[in-house]
């Protein structure tokens, strides 16, 4: 089973949702463990996961589905979402404010006690089976006017924060996940703690903890820490001269 | 102790003199009929040579240079949120940090980078630690300067031991300090100390604390500033007094009081401290907590401006901070802190400064006695007045509700905004602001050139360049399926506009007058540069009123207004007048931009503070009244998104309050302002 280091008691909330059929909304700072954290709950409930990384172009028409030429023939091919919807999987639609406002339109119906989805091309209404479930995950870090979720959407979610976890967990993860020792997980770690202390004064996020395992890994790899830590935690995170120092400083004064 | 030979000669009384220092002052009254004594501490304060390679004559690296990246950097080691200042020697107000302006000469970055990253993380440990909340310790330590000092070098050793061992890299760094030749200048208070000559007493605790960092002790067995160095050394991470610093504040202070009673036994006075370490300022941060009793008593009592009382306790030097004139001259004024406060609050009073009611009377004479001011927009209402202007309101003012938290309920029509045109001056200034930053100016205009048009393929066209295959093959799978084929079969390429607009709200009132004003002003016409060749909407507006009831915002540049000769004069000289009534100015910029056909509106405002004005806009009433205000325009579809010059830790909180946790930015430092406008304008809208 994919690892997955519970923070708080979202998995608990995740399936007490997912036993009700209500949708959930995950928000929360990049590479913090939520596309994680799906594809874990979707293993544990028993249940087939469908992931969409949503982008501005996409539309409803790429999730519900269209026609296609096979052979001379015109056949429905199912889209991501309704290929869930029929099967009872969840329906994962990772950083959806980036997707087109229509989108949004399409998953309404999907997300209250109806749970339909009208396919207008084939002129049907799709039930959903048992067991399917929207899930879907923003970062309202961005700022952006341009990226918010609409007040009406974000309340027909159940939703879970998530941020980075504690010192000890995220060790824990990153040993974990990359398959070095707890004392370099730690000293990553702390790397990390000390860039996120910069958020808003001078870097836009810290580094996530997707970037510690990144550099655990590259360390597993046969790269000296140091190394590494320039190639993940300081280049990565900034391209301002003085923030660069400013990383390159507290990776020395971490590891030594 | 071998008797001391050193007499005091007629230079070090010159010196005694310039400095406003009697014995009286070196907290030596116990024992001062000893001549030989007070010689000795005069020799150690008052040595020529090491002074001059103190004062900066000739100066190492500045500051500035690497001010940013310090303030990155101890962040992040630290969590805590602060604000590099300048000062000789560092210390720290419990709140921000203050290093010297330049290190020494000589010239060494590497060098002088260390020393000032050592001096940074003494100083953030003092604040990171809590050691200097107990206001009982700190009434201990501003009375006796030997406690002071000894209390100072037991802490820092504690403070470098406990960075040490948190972070290896570090831990190289402060063994490294020590041996460095312009760090080991040693001072007490703010003069130099030859090593020299220092008495014997000294050694074990100076050699223990800061020579010897590599955590070895030196000094005679029993001697009791080895025991109190070797007490210190024999905290353990699980030790309270290792990781709480009240706690080991308390043993700090109880093993100075010990060593205070070892020195006055040997006659001798406080133990010199390298200059790296700095100085423990207990004034200052008791002048802050005086402040505050000072405000909410000026508050109780209603009527009297806060800032009267505060410049009546400046006068007597309560709480000056770097570059404010100190009438306790020396570095160590016996400020009598409850005194002066008791006096500038209560009077009749033995100092210089006025008795509370003296002030209440003088400000009361002086408001019957000014004309009732009218607002004018850019101009200081007095200056107005002065030249015999007759400003009268714009009639066609909107009157605007204020939320009364306490009732919980709004209070009609309480304030009436009236809109006029800004304060106008020379073009040259906008001319002079364009020519200085045109480098700045061509990146912003980059940057913000991505943000002009939505550069992409458009699919599903009626007409377009391309054939969109996708919807081709639908349309095609359609008619055969006998269903309504879509004809929106073709692609385009568009530059499409972003349905934005954006109205920029900066502070101009009293309180931005300075530094603020101009960094405002640069990065107004910074910004402007740049919105220019967006074409987006976009307008420019003032505030800072004058009178309570009827106030006033000055229009720099109307959304429907081109560039003009008088909107660049606009932009370029705004002028501070008047104080805060924030949310009528979000009310009236939210009403403004209700107007806009925009499907995105975005408000922005600049300020320097918290809402305040006259009457009983302040405090809590000013920051709900704006929260509320905020809530509204929110509501109205409006963004509202806040860049924040108070830098203080604290003021993150009623940010948060106002405009919601995400939706504002504290700036570090006013100048990075015109840096920063288009940057955060340009997160809200990519």
């Amino acid at each position: 089973m994919i690892f997955y280091r519970p923070h708080a008691n979202e998995v608990e909330v995740f399936e007490t949702a997912a036993r009700n059929n209500l949708p959930v909304l995950l928000k929360g700072p990049t590479g913090c463990g939520k596309s994680r954290f799906v594809r874990y709950m979707a293993e544990k409930l028993g249940r087939p996961l469908v992931t969409v990384a949503c982008q501005e172009d996409l539309a409803a028409a790429d999730l519900t589905g269209r026609f296609l030429l096979e052979g001379g023939q015109t056949v429905w091919r199912d889209g991501p979402l309704t290929r869930a919807v029929r099967d009872g999987a969840i329906c994962y639609l990772d950083e959806v404010v980036e997707a087109r406002s229509d989108v949004m339109t399409v998953i309404h119906p999907l997300t209250d006690d109806r749970r339909v989805l009208p396919l207008d091309r084939l002129g049907v209404e799709l039930s959903a089976k048992e067991g399917f479930l929207v899930v879907i995950s923003y970062n309202p870090g961005y700022q952006s006017v341009t990226k918010e979720l609409k007040e009406s959407t974000r309340q027909r979610f159940v939703s879970l924060a998530f941020d980075y976890p504690n010192n000890e967990i995220e060790a824990e993860i990153v040993a974990k996940e990359a398959g070095c020792d707890l004392a370099l997980a730690t000293q990553l770690v702390r790397l990390g703690q000390g860039s996120r202390n910069l958020r808003s004064h001078g870097l836009g996020e810290g580094a996530s903890t997707r970037l510690l395992v990144y550099a655990a890994a590259l360390v597993k790899g046969g790269l000296s820490l140091k190394d590494a830590a320039e190639a993940t935690l300081v280049h990565s995170l900034t391209d301002d001269a003085e923030m660069t120092k400013a990383l390159r400083e507290l990776v020395r004064s971490v590891l030594g | 102790m071998p008797a001391p030979t050193i007499k005091i000669e007629d230079s070090l009384k010159a010196t005694m003199e310039e400095y406003g220092v009697t014995a009286a002052d070196l907290g030596m009254e116990a024992e001062s009929d000893d001549e030989a004594e007070r010689a000795l501490l005069a020799h150690f304060l008052f040595t020529e040579p090491k002074r001059q390679s103190l004062t900066g004559e000739r100066n190492g690296l500045p500051l500035d240079r690497v001010q940013r990246q310090l303030q990155a950097l101890l962040r992040m080691l630290s969590g805590h949120n602060f604000r590099i200042a300048y000062s000789d020697p560092p210390c720290t107000d419990n709140v921000n940090v203050y290093l010297p302006k330049a290190a020494p000469a000589p010239e060494e970055p590497v060098t002088d980078l260390l020393l000032y990253r050592v001096m940074g993380l003494v100083q953030v440990g003092f604040v990171r630690s809590k050691l200097l909340r107990e206001r009982s310790i700190l009434a201990e330590l501003h009375r006796d300067w030997v406690l002071r000092s000894a209390f100072h070098l037991l802490a820092a050793r504690w403070i470098l031991r406990r960075w040490g061992d948190e972070f290896a890299g570090l831990k190289s760094d402060i063994a490294r300090v020590p041996y460095l030749e312009k760090a080991g200048s040693m001072r007490v208070n703010v003069m130099a100390v030859p090593r020299d000559g220092m008495p014997e007493a000294f050694l074990p605790l100076y050699e223990g604390l800061v020579v010897c960092l590599n955590w070895k002790t030196a000094g005679p067995a029993g001697d009791p500033a080895r025991e109190s160095v070797r007490r210190v050394d024999a905290l353990q991470p699980g030790d309270a007094a290792y990781r709480d610093g009240t706690v080991a504040a308390s043993l700090f202070l109880a093993e100075a009081q010990k060593l205070r009673e070892h020195f006055r036994k040997l006659r001798l006075g406080p133990p010199p401290l390298p200059w790296y370490l700095g100085v423990i300022r207990p004034e200052w941060i008791l002048a802050d907590l005086g402040r505050n009793i000072a405000y909410e008593n000026e508050w109780k009592k209603g009527q009297l401006p806060l800032r009267q009382l505060l410049s009546a306790m400046a006068r007597n030097g309560v709480g000056a901070k770097p570059g404010e004139p100190n009438p306790g001259g020396f570095g160590l004024p016996r400020l009598g802190l409850r005194d002066r406060l008791k006096a500038a609050l209560t009077g009749p009073s033995q100092s210089n400064a006025p008795a509370y009611g003296a002030l209440r009377d003088e400000h009361q004479q002086k408001q019957a006695e000014q004309p009732e001011q009218k607002w004018a927009p850019g101009t200081s209402a007095d200056q107005a007045l002065a030249e015999g202007e007759v400003l009268k309101p714009d009639e066609n003012g909107r009157e605007y509700d204020e939320w009364d938290y306490k009732a919980g309920s709004y209070r009609f029509t309480a304030v009436k905004v009236v809109e006029a045109e800004g304060n106008s001056g020379s073009k040259e200034s906008y001319d002079r602001i364009v020519t200085a930053n045109q480098k700045q100016i061509k990146e912003i205009r980059r940057r913000f050139e991505a943000l002009r048009v939505e550069e992409r393929w458009l699919h599903g066209q009626r007409d377009g360049s391309e054939i969109d295959l996708n919807r081709a093959i639908a349309a095609v799978c359609d008619i055969r399926a006998g269903q309504q084929p879509d004809d929106r079969i073709f692609k385009r390429f568009q530059r499409q506009k972003q349905q934005v607009c954006i109205l920029t709200l900066v502070d101009v009132s009293g309180s931005t007058q300075g530094n603020i004003l101009a960094a405002e002003q640069e990065a107004m016409v910074l910004f402007a540069e740049g919105l220019r060749t967006l074409n987006f909407p976009h307008a420019f507006y003032s505030f800072g009123n004058t009178h309570p009831q009827e106030i006033g915002i000055g229009r720099i540049k109307g959304f429907d207004e081109v560039y003009s000769e008088g909107v660049y004069k606009r932009l370029a000289n705004l002028r501070a007048n008047g104080a805060t009534r924030l949310g009528a100015y979000i009310r009236h910029a939210g009403h403004i931009l209700s107007n806009r056909p925009q499907a995105r509106r975005i408000l922005m405002v600049v300020s320097d503070g918290k809402p305040e004005d006259r009457g009983d806009y302040r405090g809590t009433y000013g920051i709900k009244d704006t929260a509320m205000a905020v809530q509204e325009v929110s509501r109205a579809g409006v963004h509202c998104h806040c860049i924040s010059l108070d830098s203080r830790e604290d003021a993150g909180t009623y940010l948060q309050e106002i405009f919601g946790k995400g939706k504002f930015l504290q700036l570090e430092s006013v100048d990075s302002l015109p840096k920063r406008l288009p940057e955060v304008f340009r997160g809200l809208v990519r």
